[in-house]
C-alpha cells in the first residue's frame, strides 16, 4: 500500500453506495430545513420571525434565499467545527477556547489562567445564565495541530520571535501607515523584495501585504481586454476574483491535465477573440503549484511543456508550495526540477511556510516595473508591516542557510519526512486519501455531511485540531478533512495522532478503502476480528509523550 | 401542416382526434417534443469546442501565424513621468523621517525630514503604549496566525478586537478583515449581486469601485456631493423598478471623507434620502475614523447620526488606527454574512495577531485621549489651512482641495493639461527643504480620474512650528513651480 497512485479524478474512488447516501444526506438535511422554514414561516417563530422583522420597512431582503437557507439550514448546523478560536501561536500544539456550543463534549479543557471573556456583554451573559453558544467559557483544551498552514514551523519560533523582528517594531513601528508608492518603500521591504527575486532566480519582484490581494489586484495589471486567461478548475478564489476584475477573458480547464490545457489553448487560438474573431493579445495561464484542498502539485513540466510550444505565459501562484516542496524550499519548480525562466509570473504567500502574512510576485524588471506603477495593490494597499516584512527576511535568511546553521534546511528535511510517514501510515489504515505521494497536505475523504461535524468533533474531542470541508469549499459529494503537517511535529505527535484519527476512523466509518464487509460490521466486532487493541495503544503513546509531562494531560478524562 | 406531420411519419388521423382546437394543441404538443428531441440529440453550441467546426487549414494558419504579445511593455512615458520619487524610508519616528539620501545632492548618505505623508493622522504611530501590546502580542502569538480565520486563525485577539471595534462604532458587531484593501471589495460583492441597484458618488476611491464592478450589480452614478443629483437618481431608480421593490437590493455607496479629495459627505442629508427612497448605505470611513467626531469616533458622531441608519460601514485600519486591516460594522446579520461570504475574510489568512492587539490599543487609546487628540488635529489643520494664502495660490494657478476639517490635503491646479512631472518635481523640492509630501498616483481604471495633486497629511504629532515650516516650503515651492 505504499505509494499510491493518484486517481486522475477525486471522484475515481467515491464508492456507489457513499454517494447514494450522501445525496440522501443533502435531501434529508433540505427537506428538514423547508419543514423547519415553512412551520417558521406559519408560526412566526425561531430565526424565520428575525428575518421578517427585518424586512418590514419596505427594502428587500439583504440575503438572498438560498444563501439564507443554506446558512441557517446547512452551515449553523455543524458551524462549530470552523472558527475555533485559539489562544497562543498555531504551533504544533494549540490552546483551542471552549466556546458554550462546545462544552457538552469537550470534556478535556481546563480553565486558563487568563479566562477570556471579552466584553462585558458577554460577562453579564454569562452571570445571567443565558450565554450565546459562540461565547467562551473561559477554557481552553491543548490539542495538536493538525490544521494550521504551518508548513515549516515558522509559526512558532522556539524563544520567540527572532530578535531582528522586536528591533523592527521598535523602529519602523506596527505599520507603515501608507500606501508604498505615493511616499516610498521602507528599506526592511526593499530588503525582501530582493531576496525574493534572488530566492527564486527572478530579476525583480514586488511583495503585497496580504496573499489574496496579491492575485485579486496584480492579476489586473497584468492582462487586461484583448488578453484571455487559461485557469485550472480548481484554482482559488483570489485568482478568479483578480482574472474577472482584469477584463480579460476567462476560459477553464480540468484540473492539472495538460492535454485539455492544449486543446483550450488550440480552440482559443483556433476561434479568437469573441465576435471579433481577431487573433489573442496574449493568452495568460494560472495554475497553482499546489493545490491545498487537493494535496495535489501541478503538474508543471507538461503545463510548461505546453506553454512554450504556444507562447503562452505562465503565472504560478505557489501559495502553499513556497518553502514546502523543494530539497531547498524553492517550491514547485524545483520540486519537478523545472528551470523558474520557463516560469514568467512566480506569485507566493508568506502566510504558510513562512508564519506571516502577505505575497509576492517575482518576475522580470519590465513587467514588476508595470505592477508597480498600475497595480491597485501597489497603488492603494497599505504597505507590508515592517515586522511582518523582517520576519520573513529572517526566515528566509535560515532558509538558505545565512544565519550559519542548518535549522532551515532540517526543517525542510522533517517536513517533507513527516508528510510521507503520515501519508503512509493513514494508507495502510484504509481511509482514502488525496493528493502526491509526499505532499505535506493530505485530504481524507469523508463524503456523507454528516461525517464533516462528526469527524471534526470526535478529533476535537480527543484533543485533535483538524479542519474539515464541504459544499461549497468542495464539490458537493467530495467533503474532506485535511491534515497540514508541519516541520514542527515530532514523530511522537503524528504517532499519537494517527491513533486518534483511526479511532475516529473507525466510528465515523470512513475507512472506504477497507473491505466492504468489515466496514459493515460494528465496531466491535471488527475490533475482535482484528484484534486491534488502538485505544491502549493510543493512551500510552500519549503519556509517554513528552509534551504531555509536567502539563495537563488531555486524555486522562477521555475514556477509552 | 400536415405535411410536416407526415415527415415525421405522424399524420393527423393517427392523432384520432377530428381537426379541432384541441387537436391544434396536440399537434404543438408533439412538435415540441420532437423539438425535445432534436435539441437532445445534436451538439451543444459550445464557442470553445468549434475548432472541429472550423476548417482544418484556417485553424492551422491561424495557429502558425499567433504572435503573443510581450508580456510587459515598457511603461509609457506618460505613466512614467507622474512615478512619485522612489524613496527608501529607514524609519520614521513621529513627525521625523528618516530617508536613504543617496539619490539626493546631499553628502551624507541618509537625511531627516518632517513626515507630511504618511495617514498617521493621530499620531499612534509612535505611541508607547501601542508598540508595546503588539511587542506582547507578537511574544505570545509570533507573527502570523498561518491561517484562515475558518482554520484556527482566529486567536482571542482578532475576538478581542472585533469587539473592540464594534463597542468602539457604537454597534452590536463588527468583521475584521486582514487588509484595508481588500475590505469594501469584499463586502460590496457579499451583499449586491447582479441585477441589484448600487448608487454611487462619481468620486468614490478606487477599492469601493473594484468591489462595485466585481459585485455585476447594476451602478448608477451621482455627482460628487450633490444631493440634487443623488435624489433625482433615487427617484428613478424606484419609479423605474417599482415592481422590483422587494426583491431588489439597493444601496448608496459614498466615503465619509473621500480619499482622492479629502471631501466630507454629507452624511445627514444621504441617510434622510436613503431612508426617503428605501436604500442601504454602505460608508466608507476609511479617513474618517479617529478623524470625525469630537471623540473621533467617526462621521456618524460628527453628523449625530444613530448607528442603525447606516447599515454597512467599512473601514481600513491603515490610517488613523496605525495598523494593517480593515473592519465592516453592521448589526448582526451583515457581520455573519460576510464570514461566509466576504471573498477577502473565507479566502485569506488572518490578520497577524499582533496588529489586530495594536488596533485595539490603538482605540483604547482614542477612547481615552479622543478629544484632546481630535482637538489637536483641529487645530493643526485649521494652522496649516490658514497658514497657506489660497489667493496667492490661485494666481498661481492652484488650489488646496478638501474640507477643512480634512486632514489629507491635495494640492492641484486648475489646469486641466498640467505636466505630470511638475508634482513628483514639487515632491522633490520640498524633499529637499526638509519636508517630505506625498505624491499620489492613480490607476486610469478609476471611475473619475482625480487630477494629479501632492497631497499633504497633517497630524496631531506635529508641532506650531513644523505646520508653519511645512506651509511656507509648500507656499513657496508650488509658487515657483507654478510660476
Amino acid at each position: 500500500m505504499a505509494e499510491k497512485t493518484l486517481p486522475h479524478s477525486a471522484y475515481a474512488e467515491l464508492p456507489y453506495l457513499t454517494a447514494l447516501t450522501t445525496y440522501l444526506g443533502y435531501a434529508v438535511l433540505i427537506v428538514f430545513g423547508h419543514l423547519r422554514d415553512s412551520c417558521g414561516k406559519l408560526f412566526n417563530a425561531g430565526s424565520y420571525a428575525l428575518r421578517q422583522a427585518g424586512q418590514l420597512d419596505g427594502r428587500a431582503p439583504l440575503l438572498n434565499d438560498f444563501e439564507d437557507f443554506y446558512t441557517r439550514r446547512l452551515y449553523q448546523r455543524i458551524n462549530d467545527c470552523w472558527g475555533r478560536p485559539i489562544r497562543g501561536t498555531a504551533g504544533a500544539w494549540i490552546n483551542v477556547l471552549e466556546r458554550v456550543k462546545e462544552t457538552a463534549w469537550c470534556p478535556t479543557s481546563r480553565l486558563d489562567r487568563r479566562p477570556y471573556l471579552p466584553t462585558d456583554a458577554v460577562v453579564k451573559r454569562a452571570t445571567h445564565g443565558a450565554p450565546l453558544p459562540s461565547d467562551p467559557t473561559g477554557r481552553v483544551t491543548t490539542c495538536l495541530n493538525l490544521g494550521s498552514y504551518n508548513y515549516l514551523g515558522y509559526a512558532e519560533v522556539p524563544g520567540g520571535v527572532h530578535s531582528s523582528v522586536t528591533d523592527a517594531l521598535q523602529h519602523a513601528g506596527v505599520a507603515a501607515c501608507d500606501v508604498a508608492v505615493s511616499t516610498g518603500r521602507s528599506a526592511i521591504v526593499r530588503k525582501l523584495e530582493n531576496t525574493v527575486a534572488h530566492f527564486l532566480g527572478k530579476e525583480q519582484a514586488i511583495v503585497v501585504g496580504m496573499g489574496f490581494a496579491t492575485n485579486s489586484q496584480i492579476i489586473p495589471a497584468i492582462v487586461g481586454k484583448g488578453d484571455l486567461i487559461i485557469s485550472d478548475a480548481l484554482n482559488h478564489a483570489s485568482i478568479v476574483v483578480g482574472a474577472r476584475a482584469s477584463g480579460a477573458k476567462i476560459r477553464v480547464f480540468e484540473h492539472n491535465s495538460a492535454d485539455s490545457l492544449e486543446s483550450t489553448i488550440l480552440d482559443a487560438i483556433a476561434v479568437g477573440q469573441p465576435q471579433s474573431g481577431l487573433p489573442w493579445n496574449r493568452i495568460m495561464i494560472v495554475v497553482e503549484g499546489m493545490y491545498s484542498m487537493e494535496g495535489q502539485t501541478c503538474n508543471l513540466r507538461a503545463i510548461v511543456a505546453v506553454k512554450n510550444k504556444y507562447g503562452a505565459y505562465l503565472y504560478l501562484d505557489e501559495a502553499h508550495s513556497i518553502g514546502a516542496l523543494g530539497p531547498t524550499g524553492r517550491g514547485v519548480a524545483e520540486h519537478h526540477g523545472v528551470d523558474t525562466r520557463d516560469i514568467d509570473i512566480m506569485m507566493g504567500t508568506f502566510t504558510k511556510s513562512f508564519g506571516a502574512v502577505g505575497g509576492y510576485i517575482a518576475s522580470d524588471s519590465a513587467l514588476i516595473d508595470r505592477i508597480r506603477a498600475l497595480s491597485p495593490a501597489s497603488l492603494y494597499a497599505s504597505a507590508m508591516s515592517p515586522p511582518c516584512a523582517q520576519h520573513i527576511n529572517w526566515a528566509f535568511e535560515q532558509l538558505m542557510g545565512k544565519d550559519g546553521t542548518d535549522v532551515g534546511k532540517s526543517k525542510i528535511h522533517q517536513l517533507r519526512e513527516n508528510a510521507i510517514y503520515f501519508r503512509k501510515r493513514l494508507n495502510t489504515m484504509g481511509v482514502q486519501t488525496l493528493g502526491d505521494w509526499d505532499s505535506p497536505v493530505i485530504p481524507i475523504m469523508l463524503y456523507n455531511p454528516a461525517k464533516i461535524a462528526a469527524f471534526s468533533r470526535e478529533c476535537y474531542s480527543r484533543g485533535l485540531a483538524v479542519v474539515v470541508a464541504g459544499f461549497p469549499a468542495t464539490p458537493l459529494l467530495l467533503s474532506r478533512a485535511r491534515i497540514c503537517l508541519s516541520a514542527a511535529h515530532t514523530r511522537a505527535d503524528l504517532d499519537w495522532a494517527l491513533s486518534v484519527i483511526d479511532e475516529v476512523a473507525d466510528i465515523t466509518q470512513i475507512k472506504y478503502d477497507r473491505s466492504f464487509a468489515t466496514r459493515l460490521l460494528p465496531l466491535s466486532v471488527a475490533k475482535f476480528i482484528t484484534g486491534n487493541q488502538r485505544s491502549e495503544e493510543c493512551l500510552s503513546n500519549f503519556e509517554g509523550h513528552e509534551y504531555c509531562k509536567g502539563r495537563h494531560c488531555l486524555m486522562r478524562t477521555h475514556s477509552m | 401542416m400536415s405535411s410536416i406531420l407526415a415527415q415525421f411519419g405522424i399524420s393527423l388521423s393517427t392523432l384520432s382526434i377530428t381537426p379541432s382546437a384541441e387537436a391544434y394543441y396536440r399537434v404543438i404538443e408533439a412538435l415540441f417534443f420532437l423539438l425535445i428531441i432534436y435539441l437532445a440529440l445534436t451538439r451543444a453550441y459550445l464557442p470553445w469546442k468549434v475548432r472541429e467546426a472550423i476548417p482544418a487549414n484556417t485553424a492551422a494558419s491561424k495557429l502558425a501565424s499567433w504572435r503573443p504579445a510581450p508580456l510587459a511593455t515598457p511603461l509609457p512615458p506618460s505613466v512614467r513621468a507622474q512615478q512619485p520619487l522612489d524613496i527608501n524610508i529607514l524609519s520614521v519616528d513621529g513627525a521625523n523621517i528618516t530617508l536613504d539620501a543617496s539619490h539626493l545632492s546631499t553628502d551624507s548618505p541618509t537625511t531627516t525630514a518632517l513626515n507630511f505623508a504618511t495617514n498617521d493622522f493621530l499620531g499612534l504611530h509612535a505611541k508607547r503604549s501601542i508598540r508595546e501590546a503588539a511587542r506582547i502580542a507578537m511574544r505570545d502569538y509570533g507573527c502570523g496566525a498561518c491561517g484562515p480565520r475558518g482554520f484556527y486563525g482566529t486567536t482571542d485577539l482578532h475576538l478581542q478586537c472585533e469587539h473592540r471595534v464594534a463597542t468602539f462604532c457604537d454597534s452590536s458587531s463588527a468583521i475584521l478583515y486582514s487588509f484595508g484593501a481588500a475590505t469594501a471589495n469584499s463586502t460590496i460583492p457579499a451583499f449586491c449581486k447582479r441585477g441589484d441597484i448600487v448608487v454611487v458618488d462619481d468620486s468614490i476611491n478606487f477599492v469601493l469601485y473594484s468591489g462595485v464592478r466585481l459585485s455585476r450589480a447594476n451602478m448608477l452614478t451621482f455627482e460628487h456631493n450633490n444631493m440634487n443629483s443623488l435624489e433625482a437618481v433615487l427617484k428613478s431608480v424606484c419609479e423605474k423598478h417599482v415592481d422590483k421593490a422587494a426583491v431588489q437590493r439597493r444601496f448608496i455607496v459614498v466615503e465619509a471623507i473621500y480619499a482622492n479629495s479629502g471631501d466630507l459627505s454629507p452624511l445627514d442629508e444621504i441617510a434622510r434620502l436613503k431612508d426617503q427612497y428605501r436604500f442601504r448605505l454602505l460608508l466608507d470611513e476609511s479617513y474618517s475614523i479617529g478623524v470625525l467626531g469630537h471623540s473621533g469616533r467617526g462621521a456618524l458622531q460628527h453628523f449625530d447620526v444613530p448607528r442603525k441608519r447606516v447599515e454597512i460601514a467599512t473601514a481600513d485600519l491603515g490610517n488613523a488606527i496605525a495598523s494593517v486591516g480593515g473592519i465592516c460594522v453592521g448589526n448582526a446579520e451583515v457581520v455573519e454574512h460576510q464570514r461566509l461570504s466576504g471573498a477577502g475574510y473565507c479566502f485569506s489568512a488572518s490578520q497577524p495577531p499582533f496588529l489586530a492587539a495594536a488596533a485595539t490599543a490603538a482605540m483604547d487609546v482614542v477612547e481615552n485621549e479622543g478629544e484632546s487628540l481630535i482637538s489637536r488635529l483641529r487645530s493643526r489643520v485649521k494652522l496649516f489651512r490658514d497658514m497657506v494664502d489660497v489667493g496667492q495660490l490661485k494666481k498661481a494657478g492652484w488650489y488646496l482641495d478638501g474640507h477643512p476639517v480634512s486632514p489629507i490635503i491635495f494640492a492641484r491646479r486648475y489646469d486641466d493639461n498640467a505636466n505630470p512631472r511638475i508634482f513628483t518635481d514639487l515632491q522633490e523640492r520640498c524633499l529637499e527643504d526638509g519636508i517630505l509630501v506625498a505624491r499620489p498616483v492613480y490607476s486610469t481604471d478609476e471611475l473619475k480620474l482625480p487630477k494629479h495633486a501632492v497631497k499633504i497629511t497633517i497630524s496631531a504629532v506635529h508641532s506650531d512650528e513644523m505646520i508653519r515650516k511645512a506651509a511656507q516650503v509648500l507656499m513657496h515651492n508650488l509658487l515657483d513651480v507654478g510660476a
